[in-house]
């Protein structure tokens, strides 16, 4: 808490720690700031500015907020009349963040009863009976997230079944496990692939079975989030998107976007690989423009093939 | 005083000034009360109260503008009612208290407006006791942009006005989900009468109502999500075949669906059909290693489709694209 705070921000600590202190007999100075992560001199700063200038109208002793601070005691008591008596109500961002965090965290697997309990008091106190935030993470196998998080712990190499849904392509291979992250609800895991010889990103979801070797893995994680990089292919396309597509802008990192004065949106997208363009093609208006945006060609080439690809399937 | 510690007391006693009225005080009684504003000209008090109040509705207290009818001729007159903004205390133990700023630590709301939840424990009755399992990893939640204000009217039970698809929309908003990757709203869409789901990351922009706005009303049971299932109508039975990788893929995005082996080595599942065009956009997903292999009018629709999409644009059927 080096941050120099607004007068806004300070008020608002202010009115979020006092009503806690208001308990018969005082509460401890050193355990407040503990509970509180407040420097101590901090807190006796704030409590002074409470006891020296505010009350209410018209401020004989009677209508003024009394503190009394025991420093040699290490208590701190405060008589309030009436009017810090309870906390404010959480802010919007505030109550979204520590429910939705607690809400996630719960769907990821993580079974804390603590704060199962925690996030269900805060929702009651937020005056609802129903959940506000539900959530329900990408789904992947539990066997599979299990081995990882266990090769993880135990250092261990994994043998991995994997779709290589780009390449469209299903292997196995030997992996190195370095760290596993979770991003907009899908699993990453980050490893030395020891086929391919390079770190590489594997989506969790993709990883058809997972099993822990008994070799341990010798090679270094690389540099923090140096790999999470979805766009490893440099190539990168440009379309001019009408309202049908506009969701193509929501769904993918655009490198650029840029509205045009007939409203439709110029975006600029990199590439994943073949499949993923051919996919993303397909779902399209197929009067959309799209081309290469370093050559200028255009691709619709690509999604011809696709489509007659599928319609070859249905012979 | 330093000007910082005079803005906070200044802050601190205008809370409580307007807290100590029922009936509400007048601009001038505010300033004759609250110390900090005595001095300040007419203008320039106007202009600071302004500012306090929406530093405090920031923070979540709401002063009420109340007319003052006793007065001739009436006037406005401010107060804050102590129930509205008050938080009850929720009765967290330590280890609870540890448990959900653990939960903040491992799992990361990224987006606009987010600030770091400190006050929040605070209010909450800090941050606890005891230690964070991380063994979790890191978990990052992509925020659209208007979400917040979701929230905020789902919290307060405001109404909610949005574009959606085009359509203007009035809708009860009762709860946010986060599904595979999406943030939704649930809402009850005053229109149809009936609850709706949202995509929020393509509601552009939302105008909220007053508080209070509604009562609120269950969420109703699971929510519609696959793309071939979104609309009115009856729906279809569409037979699907998969090969041993796309089977893979979708028991993991579906675990409920029943996936039946067939001799081949590939795999049949039935689907349940209302939106045509949604079940094509997601058959595509699998590339060739899906068929639809029945109904046959589905089927030649799906070709028919997918031959838009081969052709040369000119020959083309236009049928468009669609979310």
């Amino acid at each position: 808490m080096t941050r120099r705070m607004s007068a806004a921000e300070r008020a608002e600590r202010i009115m979020s720690i006092v009503p806690w202190l208001v308990t018969p007999g005082g509460v401890s100075i050193s355990e407040t700031c503990a509970t509180f992560q407040i420097e101590r001199e901090e807190l006796l700063e704030d409590l002074r500015l409470l006891f020296v200038n505010v009350g209410v109208h018209p401020f004989t002793p009677d209508a003024r907020v009394d503190v009394f601070i025991e420093e040699e005691d290490d208590t701190v008591e405060v008589l309030l009349g009436d009017f810090f008596r309870r906390p404010l109500r959480l802010d919007a961002d505030e109550a979204l963040t520590i429910v939705a965090a607690a809400r996630v965290l719960i769907a990821s697997g993580h079974e804390d009863p603590h704060l199962l309990a925690a996030v269900e008091k805060v929702e009651r106190v937020l005056g609802s009976g129903d959940r506000l935030v539900a959530v329900e993470l990408g789904a992947i196998d539990p066997g599979v997230l299990a081995e990882v998080r266990r090769a993880l712990e135990d250092g261990l190499q994994l043998r991995i079944r994997y779709h290589s849904f780009g390449r469209d392509q299903v292997g196995e291979r030997t992996v190195e496990p370095h760290s596993l992250r979770s991003r907009d609800g899908r699993w990453y895991l980050t490893a030395w692939c020891t086929s391919a010889e390079e770190e590489r990103v594997f989506r969790l979801d993709r990883v058809l079975a997972a099993e822990t070797l008994d070799e341990p893995v010798v090679s270094d994680p690389p540099a923090q989030d140096a790999l999470f990089d979805f766009a490893a292919s440099g190539r990168s396309i440009r379309m001019v998107l009408g309202p049908s597509d506009r969701w193509v802008a929501t769904q993918y990192p655009t490198e650029s976007e840029r509205t045009l004065d007939d409203g439709r949106v110029e975006v600029v997208l990199s590439v994943g690989s073949t499949a993923w363009l051919e996919r993303l093609l397909l779902r399209m208006d197929p009067d959309t423009v799209v081309e290469d945006a370093t050559t200028g060609l255009p691709l619709d080439d690509v999604r011809r093939a696709a489509a007659q690809r599928i319609i070859d399937r249905h012979g | 005083m330093a000007a910082n510690d005079e803005r906070s007391s200044r802050l601190l006693n205008l809370v409580t000034a307007l807290q100590d009225t029922r009936r509400g005080l007048t601009a001038d009684q505010v300033r004759e009360r609250v110390p900090g504003y005595t001095a300040s000209e007419h203008e320039s008090f106007r202009r600071t109260f302004e500012r306090d109040k929406d530093d405090l509705r920031r923070m979540g207290v709401e002063i009420e503008v109340v007319e003052l009818s006793h007065l001739d001729p009436p006037v406005a007159g401010y107060r804050i009612r102590r129930d509205r903004y008050e938080l009850p205390d929720p009765g967290l133990e330590p280890l609870e208290l540890a448990a959900l700023v653990a939960a903040t630590q491992v799992v990361k709301l990224i987006g606009p407006d987010l600030t770091d939840p400190e006050d929040g424990f605070r209010k909450l009755g800090g941050f606890g006791d005891g230690e964070a399992d991380s063994a979790a990893g890191p978990v990052e939640v992509d925020v659209p942009e208007v979400l917040v204000a979701v929230f905020d009217a789902v919290l307060d039970q405001r109404l909610l006005e949005f574009p959606y698809h085009e359509v203007d929309r009035v809708v009860e908003p009762l709860q946010v989900q986060f599904r595979r990757g999406h943030w939704y709203l649930i809402a009850h869409d005053r229109a149809v009468e009936d609850q709706r789901t949202y995509r929020v990351d393509r509601i552009p922009t939302v105008r909220t109502g007053e508080p209070g706005g509604f009562e609120r009303a269950e969420v109703a049971g699971e929510v519609r999500m696959r793309p071939w299932e979104y609309g009115e109508g009856t729906p279809t039975t569409v037979v699907v075949r998969l090969d041993d990788v796309a089977a893979a893929a979708l028991r993991v995005d579906e675990p409920e669906l029943e996936l039946r082996p067939v001799p081949d080595g590939s795999f049949e599942v039935t689907l349940d059909v209302v939106d045509e065009r949604g079940l094509f956009q997601f058959l595509v997903s699998f590339l060739d290693r899906a068929e639809l292999v029945g109904p046959p009018g589905f089927r030649s629709a799906y070709i028919a489709w997918l031959q838009g999409r081969s052709d040369a644009p000119d020959a083309g059927a236009d049928d468009g694209g669609d979310s």
